[in-house]
C-alpha cells in the first residue's frame, strides 16, 4: 500500500531556530517519517527576522534543507508581509512557487502547522490547485483573532482578553478602526473557510475559536504529542527546593514576576533557589530588559541566570531541578515545557489561568498561583519548599503525557476519514467552487 | 439660395463712370433710380468700390466698400477660385459718413464653402441686396484688395469715431452666429480680439480702492463652458452705478448688471454697518458668440454721470476640474446657502460638470479569467480613490460560487491609479481565479461617470451598483437579490440591509423629510443604528429611496433613465435622486432584508462639507416642490401601510 504523503507546512524549520511550535511540528514529521504509513515532506518557511541569514536565490525562493529529500525551505521577503491581515502583498509566492511546488509533490495531505510569516492566503492556494486534498490546520496560539501577536492581552493595562470584538481591538490599537478589525476577521476567517479540521492542543484554545466562529463541528481537540524522554536518575534525597524556569525572558512568559518573587523569597532568606534557563532577553523592550537585570541583581543571592538551554540537555537540566515554574501573564495553549516538566516527574507552579490552569491540576500534579502576582508565585513557592511530602504528593499526581505513537495515530485516522469524506460527499471537481459545503458557500470560518 | 427682391429697377442707366476715379465713394440711393428690372452690371476697367478685404477667420472674410448705404441686409459675394465661382451667404451694413474716413463706408462679411487655405480666391465681386434692390458694388482681383486685418483695420476702420467703432464691432462679433458658425473658430476669435483692441474705447483703468470715485475690481473669473462664465468681484462708486459690462476678448458686450448677486465684502469695508451698500457681487452669464480665447477679458463700470472705468479680468479657470474647485470653495464661505446665489452657483456647477462627464470615456483594461457566457447580472464596483477594497471583497467573492457566475466589473475613477490597479488585480486574479473585468474612466471621474461607465459595458440584464466599502455577509446574497428582483414587475431600485461592524443597521432603505437642521429636503436611512435583527427592519417593503451602496436594477431601465446625475459632486445624494426618478417615471423603488455589511468608517474618505452641503442643496432645490408631503408618506412600518405590497418576511 502506498505511503499516504503529508506535507507539513510551517513557519520556520527548528534547525534554522530553536522554537516550540516549529520543535513540535518537526517531531511530528520524523515520527511519522519513522512509521510505515506516511511518507511526510516538511515545508518551512524562511528569512528574516527569524533567520538573519537568509536571502533568496536569484531563480527560486525554494531550496532543500542541507540537502534533505523530504525538507525544504521557501524564502518569503518580509517586508512584503502584511502582520495586520496576515498576508503576503505579492501573491506570486503562492500563485506560483507553492503551486508548482505543490503540483510537483502531489500530497494527498496537506497539514498547516502555521501561517505566520507566509500568509493565509496559502490556505486557498493549496484549495484551489489541489481541490480534494484534506487540508487540517493545528491551533498553537491566538494570531489569527489577535492582533497583539495572538495573546489575548490588552495593551495598555496588559489584562486578559476573552472575547473579541471590532470595538475591544479598537480600544487596544486606538489609530485602527473597529471596520478595519471587522475587516480583517473577515479576510483571514475567508481563507480559513478552507480548512477541513482544525486541531486544538488545549480545551481552552478550542473554546475560544468556536466562540470567534469556527464551526464547532470543524475543530477538535488533539494535544501536542511527545515522544518518550530519558530521565536521569537522582542523586539521593534531598528537600525540594530547586525550582526551574525554562524559556523565553519575556513579559508574557512573566519573567519579570517570577523575578519579583524570588526577591521576596531572598528578603526571607528561603531556601528556594531558582534557576533561570532563559533565552531572547536582548529581543525584549529596552525597559523591560533593563528592568529584568536589575530584578536578577537585586535576587542574586537566589538566582541563578543559566542562560540559554539546548533541548539535548533537557534531561539533565530536569534533573537539577525539583519544581518547574510556568509563570506567563498570557493565556498559554499547552504549553510545551509543562509536558516536558512532567515527562520528566516534576511537578509544576503555573498561573492559575488558561492552558496552564488546564493542564496542571491544582494540589494534584502542581500548584496554581494568581497569574501577575508575585506575592502569591512566593507563596507558592514557600509552600512548596516548606511543606513535607507535598512533592511526592504531588510527583505522584503528574498525569501520563501523549505520546507520540498515539498522536501520530489519531492523526491517522483524521487523516483517513477526511480523505474518504472528500472522495465520497463530493464530486471530484477541478473547481472547488461548485458549491462543497460547508467549505466553499459560507464565509465565516 | 438667397431671395432675391423683385426685379425692379433698371440699374442699366447708373453710369458705371460715376462712381469716378478710384478712392471716390459713390453714393447711391436706392430712390435715386427709376423702375425697372435690375441687372448686375459690372464693366471692365470700371472703378470698383471695393476698398479693402481681410480673412476674419479662415472662411469668413470682411470686405471693406465705399459705399454709402443706410441699413443692414444680407449681400450677394461670389468668389472665383481655382474651383469656379460660387456664390456665397453674405451680409452687409452701412455706416455713417465720417469725415475721417473720407467718405461714408458700407462692411460686408461673407462665409466661404470652404477655407481659402484650401481654395485660394482669386476674384471678388460684391453686389449689396437691400429689400427691394440689388447694388453691384465691384468686382476685383483678390491680390488688389486682400490685406492683412491690421492694416485692413488702421486704414480703413480705427479713425472712426467712437460709436462707429462700437458699431463695426457689434457687426463683426454676430458674424459667426449669422453665418452659422465658422470652421475656424480659433482664427475668428483672435481676430475680433485683434479688431477689438484697435476699436474700442478704451476707459481709465482704475485702481482697486475704496478711495477712487469709482473702483472695479474682478477678483474671480471661470469658464463655465464657452459661453457661460461665472465673474465675482467688487465695485464701489460715488455716484450711482448705472451700467456693468461684462466685454470678451473677442469684442462681445453683456450687461451684468441686471440679476447681479450682491455680497457684503467683509475683507474690504470696515465696520459692521449691514445697511451699507454691498459692494461684492457675482453673477453667471452667457456671451455670444461664444469665447474660447479666456483671458483678455474686461468689465467696465459706468454710472449715472456717464463715467466709465475698467478692469482686467484675469484669465479665465477653463480647466474643469479647478473651475470646479474655485465654485465650489466659494461656497465653502457661505454660512448657508441662499436662493438666490444658488441661482448663479447651481447652472455655473452643473454646466461644469457637464462638460467633465463629456470628456470622460470608460474603457476596459482586461478580463481576467473566462467571462460567463450569458451572466444574468453585472456586478458594478466603483473604484474612487483607492485599490485596497478589491482584495478584501474578492476574498470574499471567491467563496461563492454564484459570484462566478456574474459579470463582476471594477471600475476605475482615479486614472491615476490604473497601473496600480493592475497589478494588484492580476495577482488577485491569479489567487482566487475569479473571473471579472477591470475598467478605468479617463480623465479621472466622480461616481456617475463611474458608475454610469462601468453600466455601459455591463453585460447582464441586471446590474447590482455595489460600494468597494461593501462586503457580503454570506454566501448566496445575490441569489436572493435576483429571485426577488424578478418577482417584482415595475420594480425600479432594490435596496438591501446593510450592517456596520457591530452587527447595527447602517441602512433599510431611505426616507426623506421636510429638515429639522436645514429648511429643506433631508434624507435619512431607516432604523438606522438599531440591532440587524430589529423587526421594522426584517420586512421587504416598499421605499421612497435605497442607498447605492448596494442596489440593483434593470440594465436598460439604469441606462435608459440616464444612470446617476453628473450634477451631484460627491457620492451621498446622487443614488437618492435617482431613485425618485424612478419613482416619478412610476417604478416602485423596494427594500429587501438580505444583509451584506457596509463598513463606511470613520475613517472612510468622507466628502468636504462644501460638497456634501452643495449636493444636498441640489436634491432639495430638484425635489422638494416634487414630492408632495414626504410627512405624508411615513416610513413604511409592517402591517401598518395602507397600501403595501405583500409584506414578505426574508431571512436575512
Amino acid at each position: 500500500m502506498d505511503k499516504q504523503k503529508v506535507l507539513f507546512i510551517c513557519h520556520n524549520h527548528p534547525a534554522v531556530r530553536p522554537g516550540g511550535a516549529e520543535g513540535y511540528a518537526f517531531e511530528l514529521f520524523e515520527a511519522m517519517g519513522a512509521s510505515e504509513e506516511f511518507s511526510p515532506i516538511f515545508l518551512a518557511r524562511t528569512g528574516p527576522p527569524i533567520s538573519t541569514a537568509a536571502s533568496p536565490r536569484p531563480r527560486t525562493p525554494l531550496g532543500t534543507l542541507d540537502g534533505a529529500q523530504d525538507q525544504y525551505l521557501l524564502y518569503t521577503d518580509i517586508r512584503q508581509f502584511d502582520h495586520f491581515h496576515a498576508t503576503l502583498r505579492d501573491k506570486t509566492v503562492y500563485t506560483r512557487h507553492l503551486r508548482d511546488f505543490l503540483l510537483a509533490h502531489r500530497p494527498d495531505v496537506v497539514h498547516f502547522q502555521h501561517t505566520y510569516l507566509l500568509g493565509v492566503d496559502a490556505i486557498t492556494e493549496v484549495r484551489n490547485t489541489l481541490p480534494n486534498v484534506p487540508i487540517v490546520y493545528t491551533l498553537h496560539e491566538f494570531l489569527p483573532i489577535c492582533h497583539r501577536s495572538g495573546q489575548m492581552v490588552r495593551t495598555g493595562t496588559n489584562e486578559l482578553c476573552s472575547q473579541e470584538s471590532p470595538r475591544r481591538c479598537h480600544e487596544c490599537f486606538p489609530s485602527i478602526t473597529p471596520e478595519r478589525f471587522f475587516m480583517r476577521k473577515r479576510f483571514i476567517q475567508s481563507h480559513l473557510s478552507h480548512v477541513d479540521v482544525f486541531l486544538a492542543p488545549s480545551k481552552l484554545l478550542l473554546e475560544r475559536y468556536v466562540d470567534w466562529g469556527i464551526p464547532r463541528e470543524r475543530i477538535r481537540f488533539e494535544d501536542y504529542g511527545r515522544r518518550p524522554v530519558r530521565r536521569v536518575p537522582e542523586a539521593g534525597v534531598r528537600s525540594r527546593n530547586r525550582f526551574g524556569f525554562f524559556g523565553q525572558l519575556s513579559f508574557f512568559k512573566g519573567a519579570d514576576v517570577l523575578l519579583k518573587a524570588m526577591a521576596i523569597l531572598a528578603e526571607e532568606d528561603s531556601d528556594a533557589h531558582l534557576w533561570v534557563h532563559g533565552a531572547n532577553l536582548e529581543l525584549q523592550p529596552v525597559d523591560f530588559q533593563e528592568q529584568f537585570i536589575a530584578l536578577a541583581e537585586g535576587a542574586q543571592t537566589h538566582v541563578t541566570l543559566a542562560g540559554r538551554y539546548d533541548q539535548v540537555r533537557m534531561p539533565a537540566l530536569m534533573s537539577q531541578v525539583d519544581w518547574v515554574v510556568v509563570p506567563s501573564v498570557w493565556w498559554e495553549n499547552s504549553p510545551l515545557v509543562i509536558q516536558e516538566a512532567f515527562l520528566h516527574g516534576r511537578p509544576v507552579i503555573c498561573s492559575d489561568i488558561g492552558g496552564m490552569a488546564e493542564k496542571v491540576a491544582d494540589g494534584v500534579s502542581g500548584l496554581h498561583f494568581r497569574s501577575g502576582d508575585p506575592r502569591s508565585l512566593a507563596h507558592a513557592i514557600r509552600t512548596a519548599v516548606e511543606t513535607p511530602h507535598l512533592w511526592e504528593e504531588l510527583h505522584r499526581g503528574i498525569p501520563p503525557i501523549y505520546d507520540m505513537e498515539e498522536h501520530v495515530t489519531s492523526l491517522a485516522l483524521t487523516y483517513d476519514a477526511l480523505v474518504t469524506r472528500r472522495r465520497d460527499g463530493h464530486a471530484s471537481d477541478a473547481s472547488a467552487r461548485s458549491g462543497e459545503e460547508g467549505h466553499v458557500a459560507r464565509t465565516t470560518v | 439660395m438667397l431671395p432675391r427682391g423683385p426685379e425692379k429697377r433698371d440699374m442699366s442707366h447708373a453710369p458705371p463712370s460715376s462712381s469716378g476715379a478710384r478712392g471716390q465713394p459713390v453714393a447711391v440711393s436706392p430712390e435715386d433710380s427709376s423702375g425697372g428690372a435690375v441687372r448686375a452690371v459690372c464693366s471692365q476697367g470700371a472703378t470698383d468700390a471695393i476698398e479693402r478685404a481681410g480673412w476674419l477667420s479662415q472662411d469668413i472674410v470682411l470686405i471693406v466698400v465705399r459705399l454709402e448705404v443706410a441699413g443692414q441686409s444680407q449681400a450677394e459675394v461670389s468668389v472665383r477660385t481655382n474651383g469656379g465661382h460660387a456664390p456665397v451667404h453674405a451680409r452687409w451694413k452701412g455706416l455713417a459718413a465720417d469725415p475721417a474716413m473720407g467718405g461714408a463706408r458700407t462692411l460686408v462679411t461673407a462665409r466661404l464653402p470652404t477655407p481659402y487655405r484650401e481654395q485660394p480666391p482669386h476674384e471678388l465681386a460684391v453686389t449689396l441686396l437691400t429689400g427691394s434692390h440689388r447694388i453691384p458694388v465691384g468686382r476685383s482681383s483678390a491680390v488688389d484688395v486682400f490685406s492683412d486685418m491690421g492694416t485692413l483695420v488702421r486704414a480703413g476702420l480705427a479713425n472712426l469715431a467712437s460709436d462707429g467703432r462700437a458699431e463695426v464691432m457689434r457687426f463683426l462679433v454676430d458674424a459667426a452666429s449669422a453665418h452659422g458658425g465658422t470652421s475656424d473658430e480659433e482664427g475668428l476669435s483672435r481676430s475680433l480680439w485683434q479688431l477689438r483692441e484697435a476699436l474700442r474705447e478704451r476707459h481709465p483703468h482704475c485702481a482697486a480702492s475704496l478711495d477712487e470715485p469709482m473702483a472695479l475690481r474682478v477678483d474671480s473669473f471661470v469658464a463655465v463652458n464657452r459661453s457661460s462664465f461665472y465673474v465675482r468681484g467688487w465695485m464701489h462708486g460715488d455716484r450711482p452705478i448705472t451700467a456693468l459690462t461684462a466685454v470678451s476678448p473677442e469684442g462681445a458686450r453683456v450687461a451684468l448688471l441686471d440679476g447681479l448677486h450682491r455680497t457684503n465684502r467683509r475683507d474690504l469695508q470696515v465696520g459692521d454697518n449691514e445697511t451699507e451698500q454691498r459692494l461684492g457681487f457675482e453673477r453667471l452669464f452667457t456671451v455670444d458668440p461664444p469665447s474660447d480665447l479666456g483671458a483678455e477679458w474686461l468689465l467696465e463700470v459706468e454710472n449715472e454721470g456717464g463715467e466709465t472705468v475698467e478692469a482686467d479680468a484675469p484669465p479665465a479657470v477653463s480647466d474643469p476640474i479647478d473651475a470646479r474647485d474655485t465654485l465650489v470653495a466659494r461656497l465653502g464661505w457661505e454660512r448657508e446657502l441662499n436662493a438666490d446665489l444658488m441661482n448663479h452657483m447651481t447652472p455655473a456647477i452643473e454646466g461644469v460638470q457637464r462638460r467633465l462627464e463629456d470628456m470622460v470615456e470608460v474603457d476596459v483594461l482586461a478580463q481576467f479569467g473566462s467571462p460567463p457566457g450569458t451572466p444574468e447580472t453585472s456586478v458594478l464596483v466603483p473604484l474612487l480613490d483607492s485599490v485596497e477594497p478589491l482584495e478584501h471583497q474578492m476574498a470574499q467573492f471567491a467563496c461563492d460560487p454564484e459570484i462566478f457566475g456574474a459579470d463582476l466589473v471594477y471600475v476605475l475613477g482615479e486614472a491615476e491609479l490604473s497601473e496600480r490597479l493592475m497589478e494588484s488585480a492580476t495577482q488577485l486574479a491569479n489567487l482566487y481565479r475569479l473571473p471579472f473585468r477591470v475598467a478605468v474612466a479617463r480623465p479621472s471621474a466622480g461616481l456617475a461617470a463611474t458608475c454610469n461607465g462601468g453600466a455601459s459595458l455591463a453585460r447582464g440584464q441586471r446590474l447590482v451598483m455595489l460600494g468597494p466599502d461593501v462586503l457580503p455577509d454570506q454566501a448566496g446574497w445575490l441569489g436572493k437579490l435576483t429571485s426577488f428582483h424578478a418577482s417584482m414587475p415595475g420594480i425600479g431600485a432594490l435596496g438591501t440591509k446593510l450592517l456596520f461592524e457591530d452587527d447595527s443597521l447602517q441602512h433599510a432603505g431611505v426616507t426623506f423629510r421636510r429638515g429639522l437642521v436645514s429648511a429643506g429636503l433631508e434624507k435619512e436611512h431607516r432604523f438606522t443604528g438599531l440591532h440587524r435583527d430589529f423587526a421594522g427592519a426584517d420586512v421587504a417593503c416598499p421605499v421612497p429611496a435605497v442607498t447605492g451602496a448596494c442596489l440593483m436594477i434593470d440594465a436598460e431601465l439604469y441606462r435608459g433613465m440616464g444612470g446617476l446625475s453628473s450634477a451631484y459632486l460627491g457620492t451621498e445624494y446622487a443614488d437618492s435622486d435617482l431613485c425618485l426618478r424612478l419613482g416619478e417615471a412610476g417604478y416602485e423603488n423596494w427594500y429587501v432584508p438580505v444583509a451584506l455589511y457596509h463598513l463606511e468608517g470613520r475613517s472612510s474618505a468622507l466628502p468636504a462639507p462644501p460638497v456634501a452641503r452643495y449636493d444636498a442643496w441640489l436634491l432639495s432645490s430638484r425635489w422638494d416642490e416634487r414630492i408632495q408631503d414626504p410627512l405624508s408618506r411615513p416610513p413604511v412600518r409592517p402591517g401598518g401601510d395602507p397600501n403595501p405590497a405583500e409584506a414578505l418576511e426574508l431571512r436575512p
